[in-house]
C-alpha cells in the first residue's frame, strides 16, 4: 500500500503504517442521517418499483441503493491515515523492604531478613541481568514509602524504616515509573505490613466471612511477584500485639482489658502476664499459650482505686533467643473517672426549695443522691406507733465517721446541725473539705448560716462568708439578685454564653424571697451574686459566694428561694432553664469538674521518642474565669522514671493567660507533670498531664512474617509468591510488544469529484430508465 | 445563744387568737418556736385551694384546711402556714403555690381554654394538684365535671389507680387503706409526668374527715370505719403533702430496707 501511495505521488517518508479512518463515524448524527437517507430513498422509489416487473424493478432498486450507499460513504468522511509508530520497552519495579523489622532474624543470632533479601538479589544475578536486559528495571527501597535506588540493592543498605506500608509503596512506585508500560513488580519483604494492607486483612480476619477486596490490588495494572525473606517456622518471639479496652475507666468498677499475645516458636507453654502502674503490680495472671493458634486472647480485669489519668503497662517475660524484646511490653494511658457522683443531701425540713433542687439533681443520671430530711422533730407527735411510720433514724454517726469520705459533695439545706450532730462531726466535715478535697454546699433558710456558736466554728472555717452572732438572721423581703463583676464571668452564674444575654437573663428572673444576713465575704472568697440594696458591715449582702477551702470547695447560697427561678419563672412566661443550668454549673464547680478548672495544662500527644521535644501549654484563669498574665506559675515533675533527670525550663508567656513549656525528657518511661499558679497570694489550683517516653516500636509490635499477606498480593494481581530460598523459576514476567503512535497524516477520500460522480451516476441512470419505461 | 422573745405584737396576736377560738393559728405560732434552740418557724408550705365556679361551690368544707394544717404542724416538721390560701387559675401567684387543692360536691362549668392551658403548664413544670370529691360518691356531679376537665388537661390519658407500692403510701405513715370521710372507692388515682405524680384524685372526701367546728370538734361522721378511718384519712392527707414536698425521697435506697422490714413485721389493724 505504501508503494502504491508513493506511485500516486503521496510522500510517505517517516510513516510506517496506514489505515482507513472514518471521521464521521465518531458522531451519532452521521448514523442517524445515513439511516434516514436510506429509508427516504426506498420510500420514494417504491411506487415506481411496484409498477415495474421482474428485472426492471431489481435494476431500479439496485441503482438507487448504490447511489445512496455512495452518499452514505461520503457522510462517514473516510480518509487514509498514515502513522508513525515507536516500539516501547516495558518497565519493571523491584521493591526491597527496608523497614526495621527486616533487621530481625529467626532468632537474635541468625541472619537478618534484610540479609536474606540481599542474598536473594546477589545469588540470582543472572535472573536480574536477564530482567535488566528485557525490561527497564527500577530498584526501590521501601518502608512507609518507596525510595528510588541508583542501582541494584547493595550490602550497605540499612533497614531503618519506622513502618511497613506495602500497598502504599506499590502505588507510589507505580507513579514513579511514569507513563512507561509496566510489565510487573517484584517485592522482597517479610510481609509484616502495618499500613493499609494490615488494616484490611485484619478486618477480614476479625469479621469472618466478610468479602473485603483490596481495591489497590484489584486495579493494579501488572502482576506482582512476592519473595518472602525469612523462615516463619524458625521465628522465636513472644509479643503483646494488642490491648483492647474502653477509652475511660470508672473508679471502684472492674476494668476489662482484652490482651492479644502472639507466640512464634515453642519456648513456653505458660507465661505470666502482668499489669503494672509504675512499679506497682496491679494484677498478674498465668496464661496458657495456645500453640495451635499463634494468637492467644486473654481477658484481664482490675479495679482502679483512684480518679485521674494513669499510665498502665502490660508485660510478659522475655525469653532467651527471642527475635525482639521490645514487643514484650505494651503501655497505655487511661483516664479513670468517677462512676457516679455521690451526694449527701441533708435537709432541715421539707420545702419547695428542697423539692425543686432534688428534682434538678435527679435529672442528672450520674448523681447518686443519699438524702436525709428531718420530717419529724423531737417535739412532733405523729400519733402513731413506730411501726406505722415510714421514718428511719438519721444515722449521723455512721454517716460522719465512716461514710463521709465516700461522698463527693455534702449539701446542708436550711439545716442547723447542733440539733442533730455531735461537735466532732463538724470537725470531720471541715477536714473532709480541707484535707480530702470534698465539697460542701450550704443553702440558706431560717435554720442555716447561724454564727457565734462554738459548734458551728469548724463549718465557719470553710465557708466563704463570715457569720454574725445574731440569729436567726433571715431577713424577709423580695429582691432581684444582681451579679457582681465576678459573677458576670464565673461559670457558675453563666446561664447564657453571651455575657450581655447572661446579664439580661439574670435581671429578668423572678425575685428571691428572704436572705440570710451574713457579715461579709471572707478574704479569698468570691461573691457572685448580691442583694441589690440590703447591706451588711461588708457591703451588699452576699447571696451566692464561693471559696476554695484547702483541697476542697464550698458554696453558699444565702436564701432558700432559688426555686422561684423555676416554677414561678414559668408562670411569668419565662423559661426555667436558667434554674437548671445554674444548679448544674454549681454542682460541676463543687465537684471540681476539669472543665471548670482555673488551670489547664495540655500536651500535644501521649507518647514521645526519647529526646523528642515535649511542648506543654498552660492556660491560667483568675478566680472570675478571666485569662490572667499576673499569676506566678510553676511546673514540676510529679512522677518520672527512676533516675531520670528532667530540667524544668522557665515558662514562655504567650499572652492572654497562656504559657508554654518545652522539655526534652531522655529516659524512657512515664512522666506526670503538675502545673500550679498563685495569684495575689492565693492558689489557683493545679492541673496535671501524663505522657510516656518510649522507643517507637510499631515495627516490633508484631514481628511475625506474613507469607499469607504476600501471597494475597500476588494472587490478586496474577503474580506468584515464593520464599527467598525457592529460586526464581516462577518469577517470570511477560514482555508484550507495546507500540506507541507518535504522529499521523490523513488523506480524505470523500471530498472529491470522483465520489460526487459515483453518487450522481447511478441516480441519473435510474431516473433516465424510469422515464424511458414510463414508470414516473 | 439569744433567748427566744415574744414581742408585744406577737403576744397580742397570740392572746387575740386564743381568745377568738382560732386554735390552729394560735397553736402553730406557739408550738414551732418551741424547737430545741428556739429558732422561730418560717412557713414555707401553704395549703392553697383553687377557686372556681359560682359562689362557694369550690369550698365544700370551709374549716377543713385549717384543721388539717394544725394537725400537720403538730405531727410533722413541715413549716406550714396556719391558714388556707385561696387562688384562682388566672392569678399571678398561682405558680408560687406548688401545692393546689381542688374540691367540690357538684358539677361545675368548664374552665376556659387559657385556664386549662395554665393548669397543665403548672403541673408539667413542677406543680401538684390534689383533687377531692367532697360527695365521696361515684358519679357525682363534681366527679363528672372533673373527669371532663381532666380529659381536656391531659387528652388521651386516663386517671390511673396508684399502685400499693406508690411512694405516697410511705412518705410519712405506712398506709395500706385509702379512705376519707367515705370509703366506697379504696384507691387514689393519678397521672405522672417524668416519674412524678403531678395530680392525685381522692374519691372519698378526704377533707370531710378533717373538717372541725369552731370548738374543735370534727364536723362529719366518718363511715363506715369511724374514728380509726378518720385517723387514716388524716394520715393520707399528711402523706400526700409529704409526697408533694419530697416526691420520691422515700424510694431512695437507704429507706427501702427499713420500710420493707416494717411492712413485713406490721400487724395491720
Amino acid at each position: 500500500m505504501m508503494q502504491l501511495l508513493e506511485r500516486l505521488g503521496v510522500d510517505t517518508t517517516g510513516f510506517d503504517r496506514w489505515q482507513i479512518h472514518w471521521a464521521g463515524a465518531e458522531s451519532s448524527a452521521t448514523w442517524w442521517a445515513a439511516g434516514i437517507l436510506l429509508i427516504a430513498l426506498v420510500l420514494f422509489l417504491w411506487p415506481a418499483v411496484r409498477r415495474a416487473r421482474g428485472g426492471k424493478a431489481a435494476l431500479l432498486l439496485s441503482l438507487r441503493l448504490l447511489g445512496a450507499a455512495v452518499i452514505c460513504f461520503a457522510l462517514f468522511q473516510p480518509s487514509l491515515r498514515l502513522a508513525k509508530v515507536v516500539r516501547l520497552t516495558n518497565s519493571l519495579a523491584v521493591l526491597l523492604d527496608t523497614s526495621e523489622s527486616m533487621n530481625l532474624g529467626e532468632s537474635n543470632s541468625g541472619p537478618s531478613r534484610l540479609a536474606q533479601a540481599l542474598k536473594f538479589v546477589d545469588g540470582n544475578r543472572r535472573y536480574f541481568d536477564d530482567l535488566e536486559e528485557k525490561f527497564q528495571v527500577r530498584y526501590f527501597a521501601f518502608a512507609e514509602s518507596p525510595r528510588l535506588l541508583p542501582g541494584r540493592p547493595e550490602a550497605s543498605l540499612a533497614a531503618t524504616g519506622a513502618g511497613t506500608h506495602i500497598l502504599e509503596s506499590m502505588t507510589d512506585a507505580l507513579k514513579e515509573l511514569g507513563s512507561q508500560p509496566v510489565a510487573g513488580m517484584l517485592i522482597l519483604s517479610d510481609g509484616a505490613d502495618n499500613g493499609r494492607l494490615r488494616q484490611i486483612l485484619k478486618a477480614r480476619e476479625d469479621q469472618a466471612g466478610l468479602a473485603l477486596r483490596i481495591p489497590d490490588l484489584a486495579e493494579f495494572p501488572a502482576p506482582v511477584h512476592t519473595v518472602l525473606c525469612g523462615k516463619p517456622e524458625a521465628l522465636h518471639d513472644l509479643a503483646i500485639t494488642e490491648a483492647v479496652h474502653d477509652e475511660y475507666g470508672f473508679v471502684h468498677n472492674p476494668f476489662l482489658i482484652k490482651v492479644k499475645l502472639k507466640s512464634a516458636g515453642r519456648f513456653a507453654d505458660r507465661v505470666a502476664l502482668t499489669l503494672k502502674s509504675g512499679d506497682q503490680v496491679l494484677v498478674s495472671r498465668e496464661v496458657e499459650l495456645d500453640l495451635k493458634q499463634e494468637t492467644t486472647e486473654v481477658k484481664l480485669d482490675f479495679t482502679p482505686r483512684k480518679v485521674g489519668e494513669f499510665l498502665y503497662t502490660l508485660e510478659v517475660p522475655v525469653f532467651a533467643g527471642e527475635a525482639s524484646d521490645l514487643n514484650n511490653r505494651l503501655s497505655f494511658p487511661l483516664r479513670v473517672l468517677r462512676d457516679k457522683v455521690r451526694v449527701l443531701y441533708i435537709v432541715g425540713n421539707p420545702s419547695w426549695d428542697e423539692r425543686f433542687l432534688r428534682m434538678a439533681m435527679k435529672r442528672n443520671p450520674s448523681v447518686d443522691l443519699v438524702s436525709f430530711y428531718i420530717l419529724r422533730e423531737y417535739q412532733d407527735d405523729p400519733m402513731a406507733p413506730q411501726d406505722e411510720l415510714a421514718l428511719i433514724p438519721f444515722p449521723t454517726q455512721k454517716l460522719f465517721t465512716e461514710e463521709l469520705p465516700n461522698f463527693d459533695l455534702v449539701i446542708f439545706q436550711n439545716f442547723f446541725g447542733m440539733e442533730y450532730l455531735l461537735p466532732q462531726y463538724m470537725m470531720l466535715l471541715r477536714d473532709y473539705v480541707k484535707v480530702r478535697g470534698g465539697s460542701v454546699l450550704v443553702i440558706g433558710g431560717i435554720r442555716a448560716l447561724l454564727g457565734g456558736i462554738a459548734f458551728n466554728a469548724p463549718l465557719e472555717e470553710i465557708l466563704p462568708v463570715e457569720l454574725g452572732p445574731d440569729w436567726p438572721n433571715l431577713e424577709e423581703g423580695d429582691y432581684v439578685m444582681y451579679l457582681t463583676p465576678a459573677g458576670r464571668t464565673h461559670p457558675i452564674t453563666r446561664v447564657a454564653q453571651d455575657p450581655a444575654e447572661n446579664e439580661r437573663v439574670w435581671k429578668s428572673l423572678p425575685a428571691l424571697s428572704g436572705i440570710n444576713r451574713t457579715l461579709r465575704a471572707k478574704p479569698g472568697a468570691l461573691v457572685l451574686g448580691e442583694h441589690p440594696f440590703a447591706k451588711g458591715p461588708g457591703g451588699n449582702l452576699p447571696v451566692i459566694a464561693i471559696t476554695e477551702a484547702g483541697a476542697g470547695r464550698c458554696l453558699v447560697v444565702a436564701t432558700d428561694s432559688t426555686w422561684h427561678w423555676n416554677l414561678p419563672a414559668v408562670g411569668q412566661g419565662k423559661s426555667n432553664k436558667p434554674y437548671q443550668i445554674f444548679w448544674d454549673n454549681a454542682l460541676r464547680w463543687l465537684l471540681q469538674d476539669p472543665e471548670m478548672k482555673l488551670l489547664s495544662l495540655t500536651r500535644e500527644k501521649g507518647r514521645y521518642q526519647p529526646g523528642e521535644e515535649v511542648r506543654l501549654a498552660l492556660e491560667v484563669l483568675d478566680e472570675s474565669y478571666q485569662p490572667t498574665d499576673q499569676a506566678r506559675v510553676k511546673l514540676e515533675v510529679a512522677e518520672a522514671p527512676s533516675g531520670a533527670e528532667l530540667p524544668i525550663p522557665e515558662p514562655t508567656p504567650a499572652g492572654k493567660g497562656k504559657y508554654n513549656f518545652t522539655l526534652k525528657p531522655a529516659a524512657v518511661g512515664g512522666y506526670r507533670l503538675r502545673a500550679s499558679a498563685m495569684l495575689a497570694g492565693r492558689s489557683l489550683g493545679h492541673d496535671e498531664v501524663l505522657f510516656e517516653v518510649a522507643e517507637e516500636k510499631r515495627e516490633f509490635e508484631d514481628v511475625a512474617l506474613r507469607p499469607e499477606w504476600l501471597a494475597e498480593i500476588s494472587r490478586e494481581t496474577g503474580g506468584k509468591s515464593v520464599r527467598a530460598d525457592a529460586g526464581t523459576a516462577e518469577l517470570s514476567f511477560k514482555n508484550p510488544v507495546v507500540e506507541k503512535i507518535t504522529g499521523t497524516r490523513d488523506f480524505p477520500l470523500w471530498d472529491n469529484l470522483f465520489t460526487f460522480l459515483c453518487a450522481l451516476a447511478p441516480l441519473s441512470l435510474e431516473w433516465f430508465l424510469r422515464r424511458r419505461w414510463g414508470l414516473s | 445563744m439569744p433567748p427566744f422573745r415574744l414581742d408585744r405584737r406577737e403576744l397580742l396576736k397570740l392572746l387575740l387568737a386564743s381568745g377568738l377560738g382560732l386554735p390552729a393559728y394560735a397553736r402553730s405560732q406557739v408550738r414551732r418556736p418551741g424547737s430545741m434552740f428556739m429558732i422561730p418557724e418560717r412557713p414555707s408550705f401553704f395549703f392553697t385551694q383553687l377557686i372556681y365556679g359560682q359562689g362557694n361551690q369550690w369550698l365544700p368544707h370551709p374549716t377543713a384546711a385549717e384543721s388539717f394544717l394544725q394537725i400537720l404542724v403538730q405531727r410533722t416538721s413541715v413549716p406550714a402556714g396556719p391558714e388556707r390560701k385561696d387562688i384562682a387559675l388566672g392569678s399571678d401567684r398561682l405558680f408560687y403555690s406548688p401545692f393546689l387543692y381542688l374540691s367540690g360536691a357538684r358539677e361545675f362549668a368548664p374552665w376556659s381554654e387559657p385556664e386549662v392551658d395554665r393548669l397543665r403548664q403548672f403541673l408539667e413544670y413542677g406543680g401538684f394538684l390534689l383533687v377531692d370529691d367532697a360527695l365521696g360518691a361515684s358519679g357525682s356531679g363534681f366527679d363528672q365535671s372533673f373527669q371532663r376537665e381532666f380529659s381536656r388537661l391531659f387528652p388521651g390519658e386516663i386517671l390511673a389507680k396508684l399502685p400499693q407500692d406508690h411512694t405516697v403510701f410511705q412518705t410519712y405513715y405506712l398506709i395500706d387503706r385509702v379512705v376519707g370521710r367515705k370509703a366506697g372507692r379504696p384507691y387514689l388515682s393519678g397521672v405522672d409526668r417524668e416519674g412524678r405524680t403531678v395530680l392525685i384524685y381522692s374519691p372519698n372526701d378526704l377533707a370531710g374527715a378533717w373538717a372541725r367546728d369552731s370548738f374543735g370538734r370534727f364536723m362529719h361522721q366518718v363511715e363506715p370505719g369511724g374514728e380509726r378511718q378518720r385517723e387514716m384519712a388524716i394520715r393520707l392527707g399528711i402523706n400526700i403533702v409529704f409526697y408533694a414536698l419530697t416526691v420520691d425521697y422515700k424510694k431512695d435506697l437507704i429507706h427501702v430496707p427499713f420500710i420493707e422490714e416494717r411492712r413485713r413485721r406490721r400487724v395491720w389493724p
